[in-house]
């Protein structure tokens, strides 16, 4: 695979938050850009949390293999630019989080990768009134 | 055994007005130029058993497990 890199050129740029692994790059990168982001987002309805309360690795999901691409399809790719360039206007972004990429510019690879784990907890008292008001007569 | 294909693209000028964006997330992108490839995961887990209703105590130890 053949890939000439363009000129890109942008007036006017604005981010408002870049957050969680996030990343926005202006210019050519040589090698991979990869990002990693691992979340447990624990939601209880009386907020009290013990310190090193909950463990990565005690959850399946932030060890489960990646499944990959199989190998490069039967193509060949040819892509040639004659140094014609990509012109942008404004750009206007609100947000950039959990692994997310925002580049303006070449580069090799781009990778990226998110796992989030989510707990809710409620405790029994708000359950049994809910409970309560869904019988018939109540 | 079958040749590979031969794809050749000629990429002309391109010009953009303006781009308004809400929000980039969970292992997505937004390129504005070339790149070889990308490769974005995002798993997001909330199986029913994450809700736990009952007394309010610390989440229990889970066995840690071998990194396979």
């Amino acid at each position: 695979m053949t890939l000439t890199c363009r000129l890109v050129t942008a007036g006017f740029v604005y981010v408002n938050t870049v957050s969680s692994s996030g990343i926005v790059q202006f210019g050519d990168a040589a090698g991979a850009t990869t990002s990693t982001n691992r979340l447990i987002a624990v939601q209880r309805a009386v907020p009290i949390y013990d310190k090193d309360e909950t463990r990565f690795s005690a959850y399946p999901l932030f060890y489960k293999l990646k499944l990959q691409p199989g190998g490069e399809p039967p193509a060949r790719l040819n892509s040639s630019s004659a140094g014609s360039p990509i012109r942008v206007g404004n750009v206007c972004v609100l947000g950039i989080s959990t692994s997310s990429v925002l580049r303006f510019g070449c580069s090799g690879p781009i990778g990226g990768e998110s796992r989030i784990v989510n707990i809710r907890q409620f405790n029994d008292l708000q359950f049994n009134n809910r409970d309560a008001e869904q019988q018939p007569g109540y | 055994m079958t040749a590979p294909i031969e794809i050749n693209v000629n990429n002309g000028p391109v010009t953009i007005g303006g781009l308004a964006v809400r929000g980039v997330a969970s292992s997505s992108a937004l390129l504005i130029g070339d790149t070889e490839s990308f490769t974005l995961y995002s798993y997001f887990d909330t199986p029913p058993e994450s809700v736990i209703i009952g007394p309010l105590v610390p989440l229990p130890e889970l066995p840690e497990e071998e990194e396979e």
